[in-house]
């Protein structure tokens, strides 16, 4: 019996770079599909400007250990490996953690404990073991950018809509109308956990759907 | 099986790449700290100065003053602030503790000539968002420290009326400071604070009054 001949789709590297962008947004949001780094993402999302720079911060470790542990990933021994990814991922750390505070010292102690944290954020801990020490550069790259802002734009969502239930306003400017009395609970960590499930909900229903039309 | 040979070089190996990799990392955050240390630097010094401007409308100058005590403490540090005609308004002072989940920092501004307090401002706190951080936005609380009596006792050792914490609407007596419902760990915080530094700066103030005054060289 003659077989029929199986086609197996030919990925040019200008589609796959842009997989390896896109599955971060979507298909696979760090935040909303893999649910990491789920301590900064409940903890500090009590304002939208608290939920940006969290969110840049973590894109800007995780573009920079992805991009050294791809380009040093022939050079690291691998029993050393998780120590190196740590070192590295630390440093950048440190770094974020000055520079924030170079640019506003409000900002810093809004974020408090949680810039340090970004350290055992298990998202770049896990894309640096799962994705950039296989890859080239240039596609370890993508996928920080990728997986950087969706966690960044997850945030935000769970940031803009917490600041305005629980504070009747957007970055500070108020969009409510003066009788609104704010949800307090929205700003405390329960409030957090409230909506990180509704959105998580509606992201899913809106998967479900598209899906469906596909 | 792994030669004597093979594991000396693997071990070798490692070593050399994690003493590189640290030297790399190191050498990014060393040029990091340098280039953002001096705007950390000047970002502090901003907000302690807008800090004083708002216990001290009208600040001109602001001259830190370093005492040293003998009680073998760090020196005791104070700003003395005067307005344009180089006419004293007051003094910021510094003082921090615990509160309900971190370290609260906060300046408040001392009128000697009235001994009273000017206000309170918190520079740095960590409180429950929506709770314990209305210590930093309660007007009705911060009113409180606006013209406190904070005299002192006849042998200038202690507060004449210790600052006592009470509940939101009880304050009688004099020293008694109104809390906020709902952030009562925090405001009680506040108070300790202010009255632990209260205690200890004042009697400093007092004794080196004329040095505080008009300068070192009166001393």
């Amino acid at each position: 019996m003659a077989h029929k001949p199986i086609n197996i789709p030919v990925v040019s590297e200008a589609k796959k770079d842009n997989h390896e962008f896109l599955k971060g947004l979507w298909l696979q949001n760090p935040v909303f599909v893999q649910v990491l780094g789920m301590c900064p993402t409940l903890a500090v999302t009590n304002s939208a400007i608290n939920a940006l720079v969290m969110g840049l911060a973590t894109l800007f470790v995780l573009l920079m250990s992805n991009t050294l542990v791809s380009a040093l990933r022939n050079i690291i021994p691998h029993q050393v490996r998780i120590a190196s990814y740590v070192l590295i991922i630390a440093s950048f750390v440190t770094a974020v953690d000055y520079l924030i505070q170079a640019w506003s010292l409000e900002i810093h102690k809004a974020l408090g404990a949680f810039i340090s944290l970004i350290v055992v954020n298990c998202l770049i801990l896990g894309r640096a073991e799962a994705f950039a020490s296989k890859n080239r550069v240039p596609h370890a790259i993508q996928d920080a950018l990728g997986m950087g802002l969706g966690f960044t734009l997850a945030l935000l969502a769970l940031g803009i809509t917490r600041e305005i239930l629980g504070n009747g306003s957007v970055f500070s400017w108020s969009v409510m109308p003066e009788n609104f009395q704010p949800w307090i609970i929205m700003l405390l960590p329960g409030g957090g956990f409230f909506m990180l499930a509704f959105l998580v909900l509606l992201f899913n229903a809106i998967k479900r759907y598209t899906d469906k039309q596909e | 099986m792994m030669s004597r040979l093979d594991t000396y070089s693997t071990n070798l190996h490692m070593y050399r790449t994690l003493a590189g990799l640290g030297l790399i990392c190191g050498l990014i955050i060393v040029i990091v700290y340098q280039f953002t240390q001096p705007l950390i630097l000047n970002n502090k010094i901003i907000a302690q100065q807008n800090a004083i401007n708002q216990l001290f409308p009208g600040t001109v100058n602001v001259q830190e003053i370093r005492l040293d005590e003998s009680k073998g403490n760090k020196p005791f540090v104070v700003f003395k602030v005067s307005d344009e005609k180089q006419n004293m308004l007051g003094f910021a002072i510094p003082a921090q503790g615990m509160g309900y989940q971190d370290n609260i920092a906060l300046l408040y501004g001392y009128r000697m000539d009235l001994q009273q307090l000017v206000g309170i401002i918190i520079l740095e706190s960590r409180e429950t968002p929506g709770l314990g951080s209305r210590i930093e936005t309660d007007l009705a609380f911060l009113k409180n420290f606006i013209s406190l009596d904070v005299s002192l006792s006849s042998d200038l050792d202690q507060l004449q009326n210790k600052l006592r914490y009470v509940k939101s609407g009880n304050k009688k007596l004099p020293g008694e400071i109104d809390g906020i419902s709902g952030a009562s760990v925090s405001s009680k915080a506040v108070v300790d604070i202010l009255q632990k530094s209260l205690n200890y700066s004042l009697p400093i103030i007092h004794q080196h009054k004329k040095e505080l005054q008009f300068g070192p060289q009166a001393h």
